[in-house]
Protein backbone atom coordinates (compact mmCIF):
# COMPACT_ATOMS: atom_id res chain seq x y z
CA UNK A 1 0.00 0.00 0.00
CA UNK A 2 1.21 3.62 -1.20
CA UNK A 3 0.94 6.66 0.74
CA UNK A 4 -2.19 7.67 -0.49
CA UNK A 5 -3.74 4.24 0.65
CA UNK A 6 -3.83 2.32 -2.75
CA UNK A 7 -3.35 -1.62 -2.44
CA UNK A 8 -1.74 -3.00 -6.25
CA UNK A 9 -3.42 -6.25 -4.76
CA UNK A 10 -6.68 -4.98 -4.32
CA UNK A 11 -6.39 -3.65 -7.67
CA UNK A 12 -5.67 -6.89 -9.31
CA UNK A 13 -7.62 -9.01 -7.24
CA UNK A 14 -10.78 -6.59 -8.88
CA UNK A 15 -9.16 -7.13 -12.61
CA UNK A 16 -11.27 -10.23 -13.20
CA UNK A 17 -14.34 -8.66 -12.17
CA UNK A 18 -13.55 -5.64 -14.79
CA UNK A 19 -12.55 -8.61 -17.42
CA UNK A 20 -15.80 -10.00 -17.14
CA UNK A 21 -17.46 -6.33 -17.24
CA UNK A 22 -15.47 -6.11 -20.37
CA UNK A 23 -16.18 -8.74 -22.03
CA UNK A 24 -19.87 -8.72 -21.43
CA UNK A 25 -19.99 -5.10 -22.57
CA UNK A 26 -18.09 -5.55 -25.61
CA UNK A 27 -15.35 -3.01 -24.32
CA UNK A 28 -13.53 -1.87 -27.20
CA UNK A 29 -11.01 0.42 -26.06
CA UNK A 30 -9.18 3.14 -28.41
CA UNK A 31 -5.79 5.13 -28.39
CA UNK A 32 -4.37 4.19 -25.68
CA UNK A 33 -0.59 4.71 -26.97
CA UNK A 34 -1.96 8.71 -27.20
CA UNK A 35 -1.67 8.93 -22.84
CA UNK A 36 2.06 10.18 -22.45
CA UNK A 37 4.45 7.23 -21.05
CA UNK A 38 5.73 9.52 -18.38
CA UNK A 39 5.20 12.28 -16.47
CA UNK A 40 1.73 13.84 -14.84
CA UNK A 41 -1.38 13.54 -17.17
CA UNK A 42 -4.67 14.40 -16.52
CA UNK A 43 -7.08 12.42 -17.89
CA UNK A 44 -10.75 14.02 -18.36
CA UNK A 45 -13.60 11.59 -19.20
CA UNK A 46 -17.57 12.07 -19.53
CA UNK A 47 -19.00 10.35 -16.46
CA UNK A 48 -22.89 8.95 -16.11
CA UNK A 49 -24.48 5.63 -15.08
CA UNK A 50 -25.16 4.14 -11.18
CA UNK A 51 -22.13 3.06 -10.47
CA UNK A 52 -18.69 4.52 -11.45
CA UNK A 53 -17.74 1.44 -13.55
CA UNK A 54 -15.91 4.35 -16.01
CA UNK A 55 -13.22 5.68 -14.02
CA UNK A 56 -12.36 1.99 -13.12
CA UNK A 57 -12.48 0.67 -16.92
CA UNK A 58 -10.27 4.31 -17.55
CA UNK A 59 -7.74 2.94 -15.10
CA UNK A 60 -7.26 -0.54 -16.31
CA UNK A 61 -7.01 0.23 -19.82
CA UNK A 62 -3.99 2.45 -18.86
CA UNK A 63 -0.40 1.20 -18.90
CA UNK A 64 0.75 2.80 -15.60
CA UNK A 65 -1.29 2.82 -12.09
CA UNK A 66 -3.58 5.74 -11.75
CA UNK A 67 -5.01 8.09 -9.15
CA UNK A 68 -8.93 8.27 -9.42
CA UNK A 69 -10.77 11.81 -7.90
CA UNK A 70 -13.86 10.47 -6.64
CA UNK A 71 -16.75 12.57 -4.89
CA UNK A 72 -15.62 13.72 -1.26
CA UNK A 73 -19.12 11.68 0.18
CA UNK A 74 -17.87 8.40 -1.10
CA UNK A 75 -14.94 9.04 1.88
CA UNK A 76 -17.58 9.08 4.54
CA UNK A 77 -19.40 6.01 4.03
CA UNK A 78 -18.19 3.11 5.80
CA UNK A 79 -16.29 0.22 3.95
CA UNK A 80 -16.82 2.07 0.60
CA UNK A 81 -14.03 4.68 2.04
CA UNK A 82 -11.78 1.68 2.16
CA UNK A 83 -12.46 0.07 -0.92
CA UNK A 84 -12.30 3.12 -2.90
CA UNK A 85 -8.95 4.43 -1.19
CA UNK A 86 -7.68 0.60 -2.10
CA UNK A 87 -8.47 1.40 -5.47
CA UNK A 88 -6.90 3.91 -6.03
CA UNK A 89 -9.14 6.90 -5.63
CA UNK A 90 -8.81 9.84 -3.57
CA UNK A 91 -11.38 12.89 -2.48
CA UNK A 92 -11.86 15.02 -5.48
CA UNK A 93 -9.69 18.28 -4.37
CA UNK A 94 -7.55 20.49 -6.20
CA UNK A 95 -4.80 20.02 -3.70
CA UNK A 96 -4.64 15.92 -4.22
CA UNK A 97 -4.98 16.22 -8.11
CA UNK A 98 -1.96 19.31 -8.20
CA UNK A 99 -0.23 16.39 -6.13
CA UNK A 100 -0.61 13.60 -7.87
CA UNK A 101 0.19 15.34 -11.09
CA UNK A 102 3.43 17.43 -9.87
CA UNK A 103 4.62 13.57 -8.17
CA UNK A 104 4.08 12.57 -12.52
CA UNK A 105 0.93 10.56 -11.84
CA UNK A 106 -1.77 9.67 -14.05
CA UNK A 107 -4.77 11.10 -12.67
CA UNK A 108 -8.30 10.21 -13.89
CA UNK A 109 -11.30 12.65 -13.62
CA UNK A 110 -14.65 11.93 -14.44
CA UNK A 111 -16.33 15.34 -15.33
CA UNK A 112 -19.99 15.03 -13.85
CA UNK A 113 -23.30 15.04 -17.22
CA UNK A 114 -24.14 18.26 -18.17
CA UNK A 115 -27.83 19.58 -18.21
CA UNK A 116 -28.54 18.56 -21.52
CA UNK A 117 -29.12 15.34 -20.93
CA UNK A 118 -27.33 11.53 -21.72
CA UNK A 119 -23.86 12.04 -22.88
CA UNK A 120 -23.75 16.05 -22.32
CA UNK A 121 -20.23 16.76 -20.77
CA UNK A 122 -20.28 18.65 -17.46
CA UNK A 123 -18.15 21.57 -16.92
CA UNK A 124 -14.46 20.86 -16.60
CA UNK A 125 -12.90 22.83 -13.62
CA UNK A 126 -9.43 21.34 -13.05
CA UNK A 127 -7.45 23.55 -15.65
CA UNK A 128 -6.22 25.63 -13.06
CA UNK A 129 -4.76 22.60 -11.66
CA UNK A 130 -3.40 20.90 -14.76
CA UNK A 131 -1.49 24.20 -15.51
CA UNK A 132 -0.03 24.85 -12.25
CA UNK A 133 1.35 21.14 -12.21
CA UNK A 134 2.43 21.49 -16.14
CA UNK A 135 0.99 18.56 -16.45
CA UNK A 136 -0.65 17.61 -20.24
CA UNK A 137 -4.57 16.76 -20.60
CA UNK A 138 -5.79 13.68 -22.31
CA UNK A 139 -9.66 14.37 -23.15
CA UNK A 140 -11.65 10.67 -23.03
CA UNK A 141 -14.55 9.70 -24.16
CA UNK A 142 -16.58 6.75 -22.58
CA UNK A 143 -19.55 5.60 -24.85
CA UNK A 144 -21.76 2.82 -22.68
CA UNK A 145 -22.64 3.61 -18.96
CA UNK A 146 -25.76 5.58 -19.89
CA UNK A 147 -27.54 3.05 -21.28
CA UNK A 148 -26.19 -0.04 -18.55
CA UNK A 149 -28.04 1.48 -15.89
CA UNK A 150 -28.89 0.25 -12.42
CA UNK A 151 -29.45 -3.17 -14.40
CA UNK A 152 -25.91 -4.02 -16.37
CA UNK A 153 -27.44 -4.55 -19.87
CA UNK A 154 -24.97 -6.28 -22.39
CA UNK A 155 -25.01 -2.85 -24.34
CA UNK A 156 -21.80 -2.24 -26.57
CA UNK A 157 -19.06 0.29 -24.47
CA UNK A 158 -16.40 2.20 -25.99
CA UNK A 159 -13.46 4.16 -24.33
CA UNK A 160 -11.59 6.27 -26.77
CA UNK A 161 -8.15 8.28 -25.15
CA UNK A 162 -7.87 11.84 -27.76
CA UNK A 163 -4.18 13.68 -28.18
CA UNK A 164 -3.23 15.33 -25.18
CA UNK A 165 -3.89 18.98 -25.30
CA UNK A 166 -1.33 21.26 -23.76
CA UNK A 167 -2.94 23.81 -21.73
CA UNK A 168 -0.04 26.17 -20.83
CA UNK A 169 -0.79 27.09 -24.69
CA UNK A 170 -3.57 29.06 -23.43
CA UNK A 171 -1.47 31.12 -20.49
CA UNK A 172 -0.08 33.93 -22.23
CA UNK A 173 1.05 35.71 -19.66
CA UNK A 174 0.21 34.78 -15.89
CA UNK A 175 -0.86 31.38 -13.80
CA UNK A 176 -4.25 32.92 -12.77
CA UNK A 177 -5.46 34.38 -15.96
CA UNK A 178 -8.93 33.84 -15.25
CA UNK A 179 -10.14 34.00 -19.20
CA UNK A 180 -7.04 32.05 -20.84
CA UNK A 181 -8.23 28.55 -18.37
CA UNK A 182 -12.05 29.22 -19.16
CA UNK A 183 -11.18 29.20 -23.08
CA UNK A 184 -8.80 25.98 -22.06
CA UNK A 185 -11.41 24.20 -20.17
CA UNK A 186 -13.79 24.59 -22.65
CA UNK A 187 -11.42 23.23 -25.52
CA UNK A 188 -11.11 20.26 -23.49
CA UNK A 189 -15.29 20.13 -23.00
CA UNK A 190 -15.30 20.46 -26.58
CA UNK A 191 -13.32 17.98 -27.72
CA UNK A 192 -14.73 15.02 -25.03
CA UNK A 193 -18.30 16.39 -26.43
CA UNK A 194 -17.29 15.51 -29.94
CA UNK A 195 -15.62 12.61 -29.21
CA UNK A 196 -18.44 11.33 -27.36
CA UNK A 197 -20.58 12.15 -30.51
CA UNK A 198 -18.23 10.70 -32.37
CA UNK A 199 -18.15 7.52 -30.63
CA UNK A 200 -22.17 6.80 -30.73
CA UNK A 201 -21.71 6.68 -33.88
CA UNK A 202 -19.14 4.13 -34.81
CA UNK A 203 -20.55 2.05 -31.73
CA UNK A 204 -23.60 1.19 -34.40
CA UNK A 205 -26.58 0.71 -32.14
CA UNK A 206 -25.96 -0.33 -28.51
CA UNK A 207 -27.01 -3.30 -28.45
CA UNK A 208 -26.88 -4.90 -31.84
CA UNK B 1 22.05 32.02 14.66
CA UNK B 2 23.90 32.27 17.93
CA UNK B 3 20.74 31.28 20.31
CA UNK B 4 22.22 32.80 23.55
CA UNK B 5 19.37 32.91 25.85
CA UNK B 6 16.10 30.49 25.58
CA UNK B 7 13.18 30.99 27.48
CA UNK B 8 11.04 27.79 27.62
CA UNK B 9 7.41 28.06 28.86
CA UNK B 10 5.77 25.06 30.03
CA UNK B 11 9.19 23.44 31.66
CA UNK B 12 7.47 20.79 33.57
CA UNK B 13 5.66 18.89 30.41
CA UNK B 14 7.48 16.47 28.25
CA UNK B 15 8.78 18.79 25.44
CA UNK B 16 9.76 21.31 28.07
CA UNK B 17 11.85 19.20 30.39
CA UNK B 18 13.38 17.03 27.47
CA UNK B 19 14.24 20.59 25.44
CA UNK B 20 16.04 22.33 28.38
CA UNK B 21 18.23 19.31 28.88
CA UNK B 22 18.97 19.22 24.96
CA UNK B 23 19.39 22.87 24.93
CA UNK B 24 21.52 22.99 28.27
CA UNK B 25 24.28 20.22 26.14
CA UNK B 26 24.39 22.90 23.84
CA UNK B 27 27.53 25.32 23.85
CA UNK B 28 25.67 27.62 21.89
CA UNK B 29 23.30 28.30 25.00
CA UNK B 30 24.62 30.42 27.34
CA UNK B 31 21.33 29.79 29.67
CA UNK B 32 17.86 28.66 29.79
CA UNK B 33 14.92 30.11 31.93
CA UNK B 34 12.24 27.69 32.06
CA UNK B 35 8.68 28.97 32.96
CA UNK B 36 5.72 26.87 34.12
CA UNK B 37 2.99 26.96 36.79
CA UNK B 38 4.25 23.62 37.82
CA UNK B 39 7.25 22.32 39.22
CA UNK B 40 9.20 19.57 36.88
CA UNK B 41 9.36 16.24 38.03
CA UNK B 42 13.03 15.94 37.37
CA UNK B 43 15.99 17.50 38.36
CA UNK B 44 17.66 20.24 36.08
CA UNK B 45 20.76 20.70 34.53
CA UNK B 46 23.00 23.47 36.32
CA UNK B 47 22.31 25.84 33.17
CA UNK B 48 18.63 25.56 33.41
CA UNK B 49 16.29 28.08 35.94
CA UNK B 50 13.21 27.37 37.22
CA UNK B 51 10.81 30.12 37.38
CA UNK B 52 7.00 29.28 38.95
CA UNK B 53 4.77 31.51 37.08
CA UNK B 54 1.41 31.75 35.53
CA UNK B 55 1.28 32.41 32.06
CA UNK B 56 -1.81 33.91 31.85
CA UNK B 57 -1.08 36.46 34.59
CA UNK B 58 0.32 39.70 33.16
CA UNK B 59 3.17 39.61 35.45
CA UNK B 60 5.18 37.19 33.38
CA UNK B 61 6.35 40.18 31.73
CA UNK B 62 8.86 40.63 34.20
CA UNK B 63 9.81 37.25 34.10
CA UNK B 64 10.82 38.26 30.18
CA UNK B 65 12.59 41.25 31.06
CA UNK B 66 14.88 39.94 33.57
CA UNK B 67 15.34 36.78 31.52
CA UNK B 68 16.21 38.97 28.13
CA UNK B 69 15.84 35.40 26.20
CA UNK B 70 16.92 35.73 22.12
CA UNK B 71 14.69 32.85 21.63
CA UNK B 72 11.36 32.25 23.38
CA UNK B 73 10.27 28.63 23.22
CA UNK B 74 5.93 28.28 23.46
CA UNK B 75 5.62 25.04 24.67
CA UNK B 76 2.39 25.28 26.83
CA UNK B 77 0.29 24.51 24.29
CA UNK B 78 -2.06 21.72 26.20
CA UNK B 79 -4.35 19.47 24.34
CA UNK B 80 -5.72 16.89 26.78
CA UNK B 81 -7.54 17.94 30.30
CA UNK B 82 -6.90 16.20 33.26
CA UNK B 83 -4.29 16.18 36.02
CA UNK B 84 -6.11 19.15 37.91
CA UNK B 85 -6.90 20.71 34.66
CA UNK B 86 -10.25 21.54 33.29
CA UNK B 87 -11.05 21.88 29.65
CA UNK B 88 -11.80 25.36 30.49
CA UNK B 89 -8.77 25.66 32.13
CA UNK B 90 -7.01 24.15 28.81
CA UNK B 91 -8.37 26.51 26.86
CA UNK B 92 -7.55 29.35 29.22
CA UNK B 93 -3.69 28.07 29.20
CA UNK B 94 -3.21 27.93 25.34
CA UNK B 95 -5.56 30.76 24.43
CA UNK B 96 -4.97 33.33 26.88
CA UNK B 97 -1.90 32.15 27.89
CA UNK B 98 -0.15 32.46 24.68
CA UNK B 99 -1.81 36.32 24.35
CA UNK B 100 -0.16 37.33 27.17
CA UNK B 101 3.31 35.67 26.29
CA UNK B 102 3.27 37.40 22.85
CA UNK B 103 2.06 40.99 24.45
CA UNK B 104 4.68 40.38 26.83
CA UNK B 105 6.71 39.71 24.11
CA UNK B 106 6.27 42.78 22.13
CA UNK B 107 7.97 44.93 25.13
CA UNK B 108 11.30 42.49 24.79
CA UNK B 109 13.86 43.64 22.59
CA UNK B 110 16.41 41.08 22.64
CA UNK B 111 13.87 38.50 21.45
CA UNK B 112 14.48 37.28 17.60
CA UNK B 113 12.33 34.54 17.78
CA UNK B 114 9.56 32.79 18.85
CA UNK B 115 9.17 28.81 18.22
CA UNK B 116 5.49 27.59 18.95
CA UNK B 117 4.86 24.16 19.60
CA UNK B 118 1.18 23.44 17.93
CA UNK B 119 -0.28 20.56 16.32
CA UNK B 120 -1.57 19.30 12.94
CA UNK B 121 -4.51 18.57 14.62
CA UNK B 122 -5.80 22.02 13.35
CA UNK B 123 -6.27 20.33 10.05
CA UNK B 124 -8.70 18.55 11.30
CA UNK B 125 -9.72 15.14 9.74
CA UNK B 126 -12.18 15.49 7.16
CA UNK B 127 -13.74 12.70 4.29
CA UNK B 128 -12.73 15.35 1.67
CA UNK B 129 -9.08 16.75 2.84
CA UNK B 130 -6.03 16.97 1.32
CA UNK B 131 -4.04 13.92 1.22
CA UNK B 132 -1.43 15.44 2.92
CA UNK B 133 -1.66 18.82 4.17
CA UNK B 134 0.66 21.70 3.38
CA UNK B 135 1.81 24.32 5.84
CA UNK B 136 -0.46 27.07 4.13
CA UNK B 137 -3.49 25.18 4.02
CA UNK B 138 -4.05 25.97 7.63
CA UNK B 139 -5.72 29.02 7.42
CA UNK B 140 -8.66 27.45 4.72
CA UNK B 141 -10.24 24.95 7.48
CA UNK B 142 -12.80 25.35 9.57
CA UNK B 143 -12.82 24.10 13.03
CA UNK B 144 -14.69 21.64 14.06
CA UNK B 145 -13.47 20.76 17.73
CA UNK B 146 -12.80 22.44 20.79
CA UNK B 147 -9.18 21.75 20.33
CA UNK B 148 -8.98 23.23 16.60
CA UNK B 149 -10.34 26.17 17.50
CA UNK B 150 -7.69 26.82 20.05
CA UNK B 151 -5.01 25.93 17.50
CA UNK B 152 -6.67 28.21 15.25
CA UNK B 153 -6.90 31.04 17.69
CA UNK B 154 -2.93 30.16 19.54
CA UNK B 155 -1.46 30.41 15.62
CA UNK B 156 -3.86 33.81 14.71
CA UNK B 157 -2.22 35.53 17.59
CA UNK B 158 1.67 34.15 16.78
CA UNK B 159 0.29 35.12 13.30
CA UNK B 160 -0.59 38.78 13.70
CA UNK B 161 2.47 38.90 15.99
CA UNK B 162 4.71 38.21 13.32
CA UNK B 163 3.30 41.02 11.74
CA UNK B 164 3.83 43.18 14.23
CA UNK B 165 7.98 42.38 14.46
CA UNK B 166 8.84 41.51 10.68
CA UNK B 167 12.59 41.43 12.72
CA UNK B 168 11.43 38.88 14.85
CA UNK B 169 11.33 35.21 13.11
CA UNK B 170 8.52 33.34 14.22
CA UNK B 171 8.23 29.61 13.54
CA UNK B 172 4.96 27.24 14.45
CA UNK B 173 5.98 23.42 14.86
CA UNK B 174 2.64 21.44 13.91
CA UNK B 175 3.11 18.24 15.47
CA UNK B 176 1.40 14.69 14.30
CA UNK B 177 0.16 13.08 17.27
CA UNK B 178 3.54 11.78 19.22
CA UNK B 179 4.07 8.55 20.41
CA UNK B 180 7.31 7.01 22.30
CA UNK B 181 8.02 4.61 25.50
CA UNK B 182 8.02 7.22 27.71
CA UNK B 183 5.47 10.24 26.63
CA UNK B 184 2.06 9.92 29.03
CA UNK B 185 -0.85 11.02 27.10
CA UNK B 186 -4.34 9.51 25.65
CA UNK B 187 -2.42 9.07 22.07
CA UNK B 188 -0.02 6.91 23.58
CA UNK B 189 -1.99 5.15 26.09
CA UNK B 190 -4.55 4.01 22.78
CA UNK B 191 -1.94 3.11 20.92
CA UNK B 192 -0.34 1.18 23.92
CA UNK B 193 -3.65 -0.86 24.81
CA UNK B 194 -3.82 -4.39 24.30
CA UNK B 195 -7.22 -3.85 22.02
CA UNK B 196 -7.47 -0.81 19.63
CA UNK B 197 -11.05 0.21 19.21
CA UNK B 198 -10.78 1.01 15.83
CA UNK B 199 -14.15 2.76 13.68
CA UNK B 200 -15.73 0.15 12.00
CA UNK B 201 -15.77 -0.05 8.09
CA UNK B 202 -12.72 2.87 8.31
CA UNK B 203 -9.08 1.97 8.08
CA UNK B 204 -7.86 5.95 8.13
CA UNK B 205 -4.02 7.05 6.85
CA UNK B 206 -1.76 7.45 10.16
CA UNK B 207 1.19 9.44 10.45
CA UNK B 208 2.83 9.58 13.52
CA UNK B 209 5.54 11.63 15.34
CA UNK B 210 8.44 9.67 17.69
CA UNK B 211 8.36 11.59 21.01
CA UNK B 212 12.53 12.23 20.51
CA UNK B 213 11.96 13.48 16.98
CA UNK B 214 9.79 15.44 18.55
CA UNK B 215 12.08 16.79 21.07
CA UNK B 216 14.91 17.40 18.02
CA UNK B 217 12.64 19.06 15.85
CA UNK B 218 11.76 21.54 18.50
CA UNK B 219 15.50 22.16 19.24
CA UNK B 220 16.22 22.28 15.44
CA UNK B 221 13.75 25.06 15.18
CA UNK B 222 15.49 27.06 18.24
CA UNK B 223 19.10 26.71 16.33
CA UNK B 224 17.85 27.77 13.18
CA UNK B 225 14.02 29.55 13.37
CA UNK B 226 12.66 29.70 10.20
CA UNK B 227 9.54 32.00 9.40
CA UNK B 228 5.53 30.40 9.54
CA UNK B 229 4.68 26.65 9.97
CA UNK B 230 6.39 23.94 9.97
CA UNK B 231 4.51 20.17 9.71
CA UNK B 232 6.32 18.13 11.62
CA UNK B 233 5.84 14.21 11.34
CA UNK B 234 7.06 10.88 10.40
CA UNK B 235 8.21 10.03 6.91
CA UNK B 236 5.55 7.72 5.80
CA UNK B 237 1.94 7.38 5.94
CA UNK B 238 0.62 4.05 6.66
CA UNK B 239 -3.13 2.86 7.07
CA UNK B 240 -4.64 1.81 9.93
CA UNK B 241 -5.15 -1.92 9.53
CA UNK B 242 -1.37 -2.14 8.56
CA UNK B 243 -0.01 -0.73 11.41
CA UNK B 244 -1.88 -2.71 13.78
CA UNK B 245 -0.96 -6.05 11.85
CA UNK B 246 2.57 -5.54 12.69
CA UNK B 247 2.07 -4.10 16.02
CA UNK B 248 0.35 -7.84 16.31
CA UNK B 249 -2.22 -5.81 18.22
CA UNK B 250 -5.89 -7.05 17.69
CA UNK B 251 -8.62 -4.33 16.64
CA UNK B 252 -11.98 -3.85 18.13
CA UNK B 253 -14.54 -2.05 15.35
CA UNK B 254 -17.04 -0.02 17.12
CA UNK B 255 -19.57 1.43 14.89
CA UNK B 256 -18.89 5.05 14.93
CA UNK B 257 -22.80 5.88 16.29
CA UNK B 258 -21.49 4.02 19.50
CA UNK B 259 -17.50 4.56 19.56
CA UNK B 260 -17.26 6.84 22.41
CA UNK B 261 -19.33 4.96 24.79
CA UNK B 262 -17.69 1.68 23.75
CA UNK B 263 -14.20 3.19 23.38
CA UNK B 264 -14.22 4.52 26.53
CA UNK B 265 -15.62 1.44 28.17
CA UNK B 266 -12.36 -0.54 26.53
CA UNK B 267 -9.98 2.04 27.43
CA UNK B 268 -10.89 2.85 30.81
CA UNK B 269 -8.32 0.51 32.19
CA UNK B 270 -5.70 1.86 30.70
CA UNK B 271 -6.74 5.33 32.16
CA UNK B 272 -7.05 7.13 28.78
CA UNK B 273 -10.11 9.35 28.15
CA UNK B 274 -10.78 9.87 24.37
CA UNK B 275 -11.53 13.33 23.15
CA UNK B 276 -14.36 14.63 20.53
CA UNK B 277 -10.71 14.72 18.33
CA UNK B 278 -10.81 10.89 18.74
CA UNK B 279 -13.48 9.68 16.22
CA UNK B 280 -12.83 12.23 13.03
CA UNK B 281 -9.43 11.13 13.29
CA UNK B 282 -9.87 7.53 13.62
CA UNK B 283 -12.19 7.81 10.46
CA UNK B 284 -10.22 10.33 8.21
CA UNK B 285 -6.87 9.71 9.14
CA UNK B 286 -4.42 13.12 8.91
CA UNK B 287 -1.29 12.87 6.34
CA UNK B 288 0.82 16.23 6.40
CA UNK B 289 3.80 17.36 3.77
CA UNK B 290 7.11 17.43 5.65
CA UNK B 291 9.12 18.74 2.86
CA UNK B 292 9.63 21.74 4.89
CA UNK B 293 10.86 19.73 8.01
CA UNK B 294 13.54 17.92 6.29
CA UNK B 295 14.56 20.13 3.46
CA UNK B 296 14.73 23.52 6.02
CA UNK B 297 15.26 22.30 9.82
CA UNK B 298 17.08 18.88 8.66
CA UNK B 299 15.13 17.02 10.96
CA UNK B 300 14.66 13.39 9.84
CA UNK B 301 12.23 11.82 11.80
CA UNK B 302 11.31 8.04 12.07
CA UNK B 303 9.36 6.59 10.06
CA UNK B 304 5.55 6.03 11.44
CA UNK B 305 6.13 2.16 11.95
CA UNK B 306 9.22 2.25 13.89
CA UNK B 307 7.74 4.99 16.03
CA UNK B 308 4.96 3.14 17.28
CA UNK B 309 6.56 0.02 17.83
Amino acid sequence: MDSWGRDPAVVRALDPALAVASRWWRLHVEGVERVPAEGGVLIVANGGGAFPWAPLLIARALPRPARLLADPRVFSLPFLTVAARRLGAVPAHDANAERALAEGEVVVAVLPRGRGGPYEVGRFDLAAVAVAAGAPVVPCAVVGPEEAGVVPWPVRWRIEFGDAIDLRTYRPTQATDAAALLEGAETVRDRIQAMVHDNLVRREGALF
Amino acid sequence: MASRRVLITGLANFWGTRLAAQLADDPGVEHVVGLDDRAPAAALPGRVTFVEGDLRSPDIVHVLRAAAPQVVVHNAMVQFAGEGRSSRTVHDLNVVGTLQLLAACDSVPTVKAVVVRASAAIYGSAPGDPAFFTEDMASTRSSQTRFQRDLAELEGYVASFARRHPAVTCTVMRFQPVVGPTLDTPITRLFRAPVFPAVLGFDPRIQLLHEDDSVDALAAAVRTPVKGAVNVGGPDVVALSRMLRHLRRPAVPIPHAIYMTVAGALLRPTGARLTEDFPPFLRHGRAVDTRRLTEELGVHPRPTMEAVA
